[in-house]
C-alpha cells in the first residue's frame, strides 16, 4: 500500500478550480517529482495534502496517508499530523525561519510539541535527538551552536534547519516545495544529496515539487507532469525521460534546454572597458577605537565588451556580480579603477553615458510602477535625450519598440498587471531597447520564469542583439543558460575573475577548480532516448 | 549588546547638548520681554534696568546659557519670573501630578490594547475584528475631552462614585489614585484605540509571513503561532507607538488637566507662556525633551531586547 495515495483531488479556491481530477501516490522510500510550469497547481496539491490551503478554499476527493483520509479530518487531528506524521520543506529559506528565535529552540519546538504525552522521552534525551538530527542535516552543534539566530546562517543552512524542523519528528511523508530553487548549484546540490540520503536512512516517501526537469532527473524514481491543475503525464522518472508521451511534457524537455541560435556578427573595436575596478565596504569596527576592517567586494577586476559581443558574467551569490553591475551602470561608486564606456568615464547621475546603456533586471513584477500606463513606462528613457521625441514620432517608436519584443502596438495602452511574468519581462526588454543603446545588462534576467517562457526570452534576446547592433552582458548564478546566449565568458568568485573564454570551451573544459565544481554540481537535463541516457551516466543502473 | 547601549547613550548624551541649545536660542529671540511685561506699560527705564539685572537678563547669551544649563545640572533651575518662587519646586508638584497620571493612561491603554488587538487579529476580517475595528475608530475619532466630560456626568454626577475634579495630593494613596482614575481613562481610550491598531496590523502583517507557515507546518494551531512565533515578532511598531503615546501623555494632557482642574505641567506651560514665565517654560521644555530622549532609548533597548538581528554585531 502506498504512504501517500491522492485521489481524485479536487481543489477550488473562492469557486476557481485550481486542482482537477489529480491522483499521485508516494510510497515509502520512494522520492517523486511534481512539476510543472508556475501556476499549474504544483504548490496547491502540497498545501491540500498538508491541510494548509489558503482561505476560502474547498477540497473533494481523498487524500490518504497511511490509509487515513486527511480531508475528513478536523484542525486538532491536523495539527497532531502536520511536523509529526508529515513534515514539510518550503522554498524561501531566507524568510522560512524565525528571525527572533534560535535555530535551535525552533527546531526543538517541532519535538516538544508533538511530545506532549509521551512521558518516555525525556528532556535529556530530547536534547540529544535534537543535536543528533542537527548533525544529521549537516549542522553539528559543535561547528553550528544550535543558539545560532537564523540571520547568521547562510541560505544553504538555513533550509538545512528547515529541513531539521520537518524530520525531527521522523515522520514517513516529507513534503519538499521548489526546496532548493533559491539557493545556489553548489549549495543545490549538497541539500539535493541530503533529501536523497534522508529518504534512504529513514525510509521516508518525498513528494518533491519543482519546476526545474533537471533537479527531477537527478532526484525522482517517478514524474507527475501538472499542467493547468491537471496531471498530463505520470510515470517512472526514467521511462518519461526516454519517451516524453504528452506534447506538453516534450514541449517543456525542450525548452529547458533550450539553445538559443546565435548568428556570428563582426565584432569591432572596445565599447565598454572596465580597468582595475575595486569596489571595499567599511564594516563594523571591531572596537572602539580600531580601524574599520574593508571588506573587498570587488577586487581589481578588468575586462572589455567589444560592440555587438555577447558576454555571459557567471558566479555564486556573494561573488560580487551585483556589485559590479551598479558599478557598471553608475549606481554606486567605485573605489578604485576606471570604468568607460565609448572612451567617457561613466559616472553617476550622466546621461550621456546612460544613453548608452540600459538595464533589464530579475523581477518582473516588482521593476515597474502599476499605476503607469505601458507606454509611459517604456518611453521613460527618454528623458536621458536632449532631443527627446514627441507626439506622432514617439508614438512611432514606442510601436516598433513594441513590435520589435512581439508584442502588439495597442498593449502600449494598458497597464502592467494586465501581463504576464513573461510578457512583462519583455516590455522591460522594450524599455531598454527603445533608445537604442549599444549595451544592455541583463541582470538574472529569466531566472523567475518559466522554462519554456524563458527559452522565448532568450530567442528574443539573441535575435535582439545583431538586429540592433547591441552588445549584452548576460549576467546568471547558473552556467546552463548562458551557454546559448553568449559567445564569450567571465566567471567570478569572491570579487575577483576567475576565468574568461569563450562560452563553450570554458564550460567544457575549465580549467579553474571553482568552475568544475559549478558544472559537476548544476543538475543536468538528460537527453531524449534510452542510449543519451546512459551514455551520460543518470542512470547508471538502466 | 553593552556596545549598543553604549552607542546609544552617547547619541542621547550629543541629543540632549543639542536640544538645550536649540531651546535656549528658540526662547531668547521670542518676541516678549519678561521685565517689560512684569512692569507693565509704564515702567521707568531704571526700574526696567534694575529688574533685569535682577532677573540675570543683563548678561550675555552665552553667559546666560552657561548659567541655565550648570544651574539645571545641580538641580537649581532658578526662580520664577512671575511667582519669585523656585522653578524645581514648581515643575515637582506638577511632575507629581502629570507623571503618575502619564503612566497610569499609558497603562490602561496597554491593558485595554493588547487583549482587543490580540483578539481582533486572531479573528482577520470576521464580526469580532468588524467590531473592533469600528470600534476603534470611534475611539480615535472622538477627541479626549469628549470622553472626559461623559465620565464626569455618568460617574461623578449621576453615580457619585468619583469627584468631578481636583487632585487632593498623595498624602493617601488611594485618594490620589481614585483623583486620576477618570482623567487616566479619557487619556487612555484614544491612545488604546491606536494601539490596537497599530498591533492587529502588525500581527497581521507578521501572520502573513512565510515563518508563520513553516511554523504552522510543525503542527503548531492558529492560536499557537499567533502567541510563540507572531506577537513578539510584532511588537516593534506598537514599541514605537508606546513611546512616542507616553511623551504625549506626559505634557499634551492639557485639555484633560482642564476638564478635571488638575496642577499639571500642562496647564504649568500654558500659563507661564502666557504670563512670559521664561525660566519656566524653558525649563519644562528641556525637562520634556529629557524624557523624550529617554523614553526613546528605552524603546531602543527594548529593540534590541527583542530583536537579535539589532544587537549582534557584524
Amino acid at each position: 500500500m502506498s504512504l501517500l495515495d491522492i485521489r481524485a483531488l479536487g481543489v477550488t479556491i473562492r469557486g476557481i478550480p485550481v486542482l482537477h481530477d489529480l491522483s499521485l501516490s508516494v510510497a515509502r522510500g520512494e522520492i517523486v517529482a511534481l512539476t510543472g510550469e508556475s501556476g499549474s497547481g504544483k504548490s496547491m496539491t502540497a498545501l491540500a495534502t498538508i491541510g494548509l490551503l489558503p482561505q476560502g478554499a474547498a477540497t473533494s476527493g481523498q487524500i490518504l496517508l497511511d490509509g487515513t483520509d486527511l480531508l475528513t479530518l478536523d484542525e486538532a487531528q491536523m495539527c497532531a499530523r502536520r511536523g509529526n506524521a508529515m513534515g514539510m520543506v518550503f522554498q524561501e529559506p531566507m524568510t522560512a525561519l524565525n528571525p527572533l528565535q534560535t535555530i535551535g529552540r525552533q527546531v526543538g519546538e517541532t519535538l516538544r510539541l508533538h511530545r506532549a504525552g509521551e512521558t518516555s522521552l525525556s528532556s535529556a534525551q530530547a536534547d540529544a535527538l535534537l543535536a543528533e538530527t542537527l548533525a544529521r542535516v549537516g549542522l553539528p552543534p559543535d561547528r553550528v551552536p544550535p543558539d545560532r539566530y537564523p540571520h547568521q546562517l547562510s541560505g544553504g543552512q538555513r533550509q538545512r534547519v528547515v529541513i531539521a524542523m520537518a524530520i525531527i519528528r521522523r515522520p514517513a511523508l516529507l513534503i519538499a516545495d521548489e526546496p532548493t530553487t533559491a539557493l545556489d548549484v553548489t549549495t543545490q546540490a549538497r541539500i539535493l544529496d541530503l533529501l536523497k540520503g534522508l529518504v534512504t536512512d529513514y525510509d521516508m516517501g518525498l513528494l518533491m515539487i519543482t519546476h526545474d526537469l533537471a533537479v527531477v532527473a537527478r532526484m525522482a524514481d517517478r514524474i507527475a507532469v501538472l499542467r493547468k491543475g491537471e496531471i498530463v503525464e505520470q510515470g517512472a522518472a526514467r521511462d518519461v525521460f526516454r519517451q516524453a508521451g504528452h506534447p506538453y511534457t516534450r514541449a517543456l524537455f525542450d525548452a529547458s534546454g533550450h539553445r538559443a541560435t546565435l548568428p556570428k556578427v563582426p565584432q569591432r573595436g572596445p565599447l565598454l572597458r572596465v580597468q582595475d575596478v575595486s569596489r571595499d565596504y567599511p564594516m563594523r569596527r571591531t572596537g572602539l577605537f580600531r580601524p574599520r576592517p574593508v571588506f573587498q567586494a570587488l577586487k581589481g577586476i578588468s575586462f572589455d565588451i567589444r560592440r555587438g559581443e555577447r558576454l555571459g558574467l557567471v558566479g555564486e551569490s556573494g561573488s560580487g556580480k551585483s556589485t559590479l553591475i551598479r558599478a557598471i551602470l553608475g549606481l554606486d561608486p567605485i573605489s578604485g579603477g576606471q570604468i568607460t564606456l565609448d572612451g567617457r568615464p561613466v559616472r553617476a547621475g550622466d546621461p550621456a553615458t546612460r544613453r548608452h546603456m540600459q538595464a533589464v533586471f530579475q523581477d518582473p513584477y516588482s521593476s515597474f510602477n502599476p499605476r503607469h500606463s505601458v507606454a509611459r513606462l517604456i518611453s521613460e528613457p527618454f528623458h536621458l535625450l536632449e532631443d527627446p521625441p514627441t507626439g506622432a514620432a514617439r508614438q512611432a517608436a514606442i510601436a516598433e519598440v513594441m513590435t520589435a519584443v512581439n508584442m502588439s502596438p495597442k498593449d502600449a495602452e494598458k497597464y502592467i498587471h494586465a501581463f504576464s511574468g513573461g510578457q512583462r519581462q519583455r516590455i522591460a526588454i522594450a524599455r531598454a531597447l527603445i533608445i537604442r543603446p549599444d549595451l544592455i545588462l541583463f541582470d538574472e534576467a529569466v531566472s523567475a520564469l518559466d522554462v519554456r517562457v524563458r527559452a522565448q526570452i532568450l530567442d528574443l534576446i539573441a535575435d535582439l542583439s545583431p538586429r540592433y547592433g547591441l552588445a549584452y552582458l548576460f549576467v546568471r548564478h547558473d552556467l546552463s543558460v548562458v551557454r546559448g546566449v553568449t559567445d564569450r565568458v567571465l566567471v567570478m568568485q569572491a570579487g575577483e575573475i576567475v576565468e574568461q573564454g569563450p562560452t563553450g570551451q570554458v564550460l567544457e573544459n575549465p580549467a579553474h577548480p571553482y568552475i568544475r565544481e559549478l558544472v559537476d554540481a548544476a543538475p543536468r537535463l538528460p537527453e531524449f532516448g534510452a542510449q543519451a541516457l546512459t551514455q551520460q551516466g543518470v542512470w547508471d543502473d538502466a | 549588546m553593552w556596545l549598543f547601549a553604549l552607542t546609544r547613550l552617547t547619541s542621547l548624551a550629543i541629543s540632549l547638548l543639542v536640544a538645550s541649545v536649540v531651546i535656549f536660542l528658540v526662547i531668547e529671540v521670542a518676541p516678549g520681554d519678561p521685565a517689560s511685561y512684569m512692569l507693565g506699560l509704564n515702567a521707568q527705564a531704571d526700574t526696567l534696568a534694575a529688574l533685569r539685572a535682577e532677573l540675570g537678563l543683563d548678561v550675555s547669551r552665552p553667559e546666560r546659557y552657561v548659567t541655565w544649563i550648570t544651574g539645571m545640572l545641580s538641580g537649581d533651575f532658578g526662580l520664577s519670573y512671575t511667582y519669585r518662587t523656585p522653578v524645581s519646586q514648581m515643575i515637582a508638584d506638577r511632575l507629581w501630578v502629570s507623571l503618575p497620571l502619564a503612566v497610569y493612561a499609558l497603562a490602561l491603554a496597554v491593558l485595554i490594547a493588547f487583549p482587543a488587538g490580540l483578539f481582533a487579529a486572531a479573528r482577520r476580517g470576521r464580526a469580532g475584528d468588524i467590531g473592533v475595528m469600528a470600534s476603534t475608530q470611534l475611539g480615535i475619532a472622538l477627541p479626549n475631552f469628549w470622553f472626559a466630560m461623559l465620565l464626569v456626568l455618568v460617574f461623578a454626577i449621576q453615580l457619585r462614585w468619583f469627584s468631578a475634579g481636583g487632585f487632593p495630593g498623595w498624602e493617601s494613596l488611594g485618594a490620589g489614585i481614585k483623583a486620576l482614575t477618570l482623567p487616566a481613562i479619557a487619556l487612555a481610550l484614544p491612545q488604546a484605540a491606536i494601539l490596537t491598531r497599530v498591533l492587529r496590523s502588525s500581527l497581521l502583517d507578521t501572520l502573513d509571513e512565510d515563518y508563520i507557515r513553516t511554523a504552522r507546518a510543525k503542527g503548531l494551531t492558529r492560536r499557537q503561532t499567533l502567541w510563540r512565533h507572531a506577537l513578539r515578532n510584532a511588537m516593534i511598531p506598537v514599541l514605537t507607538i508606546i513611546g512616542l503615546q507616553f511623551s504625549f501623555l506626559l505634557a499634551g494632557a492639557i485639555i484633560i488637566e482642564q476638564v478635571f482642574f488638575l496642577p499639571g505641567l500642562g496647564r504649568l506651560i500654558f500659563q507661564s507662556i502666557s504670563q512670559r514665565d521664561l525660566i519656566v517654560v524653558e525649563s519644562v521644555v528641556m525637562l520634556l525633551v529629557f524624557a523624550v530622549i529617554l523614553v526613546n532609548f528605552l524603546v531602543d533597548l527594548a529593540y534590541a531586547a527583542i530583536d537579535p538581528r539589532l544587537r549582534t554585531q557584524r
